[in-house]
């Protein structure tokens, strides 16, 4: 685990300057799972691989002044990829995932029902606030640790776990809209 | 509390709806790779100008002679030895790094597109030799050396593509012959180099292959050509190359992470260039434009004046974040 950590502040060394390889390594290492989060969220190849690619562009922008991250590179990675995810939203809130996939396709009615349910998820999640987005993605998608949570969002563990407890609310009262009715059981 | 643990395994289950994803076009990933490597290379090239710039245009005229005056004096001392000495190393001796600094250096003061393109094509003969030398010593050429050489050829391309056409007429036809007078030299190298150095010699040859290609479709039509380097090449591995006087193939490198190896039944145009020539992917390649050029769908792209998030670092507060609800509870 210490190795892993003083390899990842190797790469981070070395990214500061510019150093092509680290770059490459850094990329190689993280794009695969920040587009599996991103296609979670988003569920669009092509916006998937926008938001990593923009993802990487800022990180590459960020070094470039002299910013970017000084530890926790992967979460650092993981809260651009989420910003971008929620800046999307916010400017022009894709609308295009189901009705149009449905319309040019033919589904079984599994299918459709199986879907509708994918789309009211993806939905609540992005009704959710920020934090509470960034704490449900990155615990119940990507089987991330409360603190590794933590380094993302720069809080406490028991601020994850208060933000945790207020999105599973929230999320079982966007959810309730649908058709669950299995939230309501002891 | 028995509620909120119902509450979160419900939840959970229901999250899991959406936990799989279909695998990545390996295709699109690669190119996305290539992209973000050029963009790092465009990067690391713009610092190091910067720093010469710095010496050289921001100083006062009396520091400028000042430094003059010590470049010279130890030229003539011995900094001039040094730098020529060094001329001779490989990778793994001391000099070296002089002498790719020294090569960074030359390239810097080259302002004439076709001088610049003659000299870069001089480093990638450079990065052969010594390929050639190690090799003929036993050793295996570090990976460092084919990196340089290719982005001493993907440096050639790019300048060339901004050549206007007569220029581009001039160059491209010499630009041909030499890549092809490379890829000999590798297929003579691949022909008596161990099977550990094999793997480097199969990449590099793809690489070779890749741009002459890209510079043959130039040699047609200057705008594909342009297209090509600007959206960026990859090099995919579908075969090995045969090496001269090789009767058994050799086996095929590995790819490295998030490198793109085709799909089995879809092996590609074989040159890399991309959706241009790839009728398979079209509407990918139309809807996913991660190059940051302000043109795409990418609503991240810089472009737009409602991105006013885009180019903080993270670690500036999140605007969004004042949600009452996620305070910290213990302060």
């Amino acid at each position: 685990m210490r190795n892993l950590a003083s390899k990842e502040q190797e790469l981070i060394r070395l990214a500061s300057q510019l150093d092509t390889e680290a770059l490459a390594e850094i990329y190689d290492r993280y794009s695969p799972a920040l587009y599996g989060y991103a296609m979670r969220l988003l569920n669009d190849t092509a916006l998937a691989e926008d938001c990593v690619a923009e993802t990487f562009a800022r990180f590459l922008k960020s070094l470039q002044k002299g910013q970017g991250p000084r530890d926790h590179l992967r979460a650092y990675l993981y809260r651009v990829t989420h910003n971008w995810i929620v800046d999307l939203y916010r400017d022009s809130k894709p609308t295009s995932e189901l009705d149009e996939t449905l319309q040019s396709e033919e589904f079984t009615e599994e299918e459709v029902t199986k879907r509708i349910s994918q789309k009211q998820i993806r939905e609540a999640i992005h009704n959710l606030t920020p934090n509470q987005q960034k704490v449900i993605s990155l615990k119940y998608l990507e089987d991330w640790s409360n603190e590794e949570i933590a380094q993302v969002l720069h809080k406490s563990v028991g601020a994850v776990k208060s933000i945790q407890h207020h999105a599973l609310v929230s999320l079982q009262k966007l959810l309730m809209n649908g058709t669950d009715e299995e939230l309501n059981q002891p | 509390m028995k509620n909120l643990t119902n509450l979160e395994s419900v939840i959970r289950e229901r999250l899991g709806q959406i936990k799989e994803v279909p695998p990545r076009n390996p295709k699109v990933a690669a190119r996305a790779r290539a992209r973000f490597l050029a963009q790092a290379a465009a990067a690391s090239e713009a610092r190091h100008q910067r720093g010469w710039n710095f010496i050289f245009r921001k100083q006062q005229f009396a520091m400028n002679v000042v430094v003059t005056l010590l470049v010279i004096a130890g030229l003539f001392v011995g900094g001039g030895t040094t730098v020529k000495a060094a001329q001779d190393d490989l990778p793994n001796e001391p000099l070296y790094a002089i002498k790719t600094l020294s090569e960074d250096v030359s390239l810097q003061f080259q302002k004439d597109p076709e001088a610049k393109v003659e000299r870069l094509m001089e480093l990638a003969q450079t990065r052969v030799q010594e390929m050639d030398r190690l090799i003929a010593s036993g050793q295996t050429p570090p990976d460092q050396v084919r990196v340089r050489l290719e982005q001493h050829l993907e440096q050639t391309l790019a300048v060339s593509s901004n050549m206007d056409d007569a220029a581009l007429d001039r160059a491209l036809p010499q630009l041909r012959d030499q890549l092809q007078q490379r890829d000999r030299d590798m297929q003579r190298l691949q022909a008596h180099a161990a099977q550990n150095a094999q793997p480097i010699l199969n990449r590099t040859r793809t690489m070779l292959q890749t741009q002459l290609a890209v510079v043959g479709n130039g040699l047609q039509d200057h705008e594909m050509f342009r297209s090509a380097v600007r959206n960026g090449l990859v090099y995919e591995q579908t075969q090995t190359p045969p090496a001269l006087g090789s009767s058994t193939p050799s086996t095929p490198p590995e790819e490295p992470s998030g490198q793109a190896t085709p799909p089995p039944g879809n092996p590609g145009n074989g040159n890399g260039l991309g959706p241009t020539t790839d009728p398979a992917e079209p509407a990918v390649e139309v809807t996913a434009t991660p190059n940051n050029n302000g043109t795409g769908t990418n609503p991240g792209n810089n472009s737009g004046g409602n991105n006013k998030d885009k180019d903080k670092d993270p670690k500036d507060k999140d605007p969004k974040d004042k949600d009452p609800k996620d305070k910290d509870p213990k302060k």
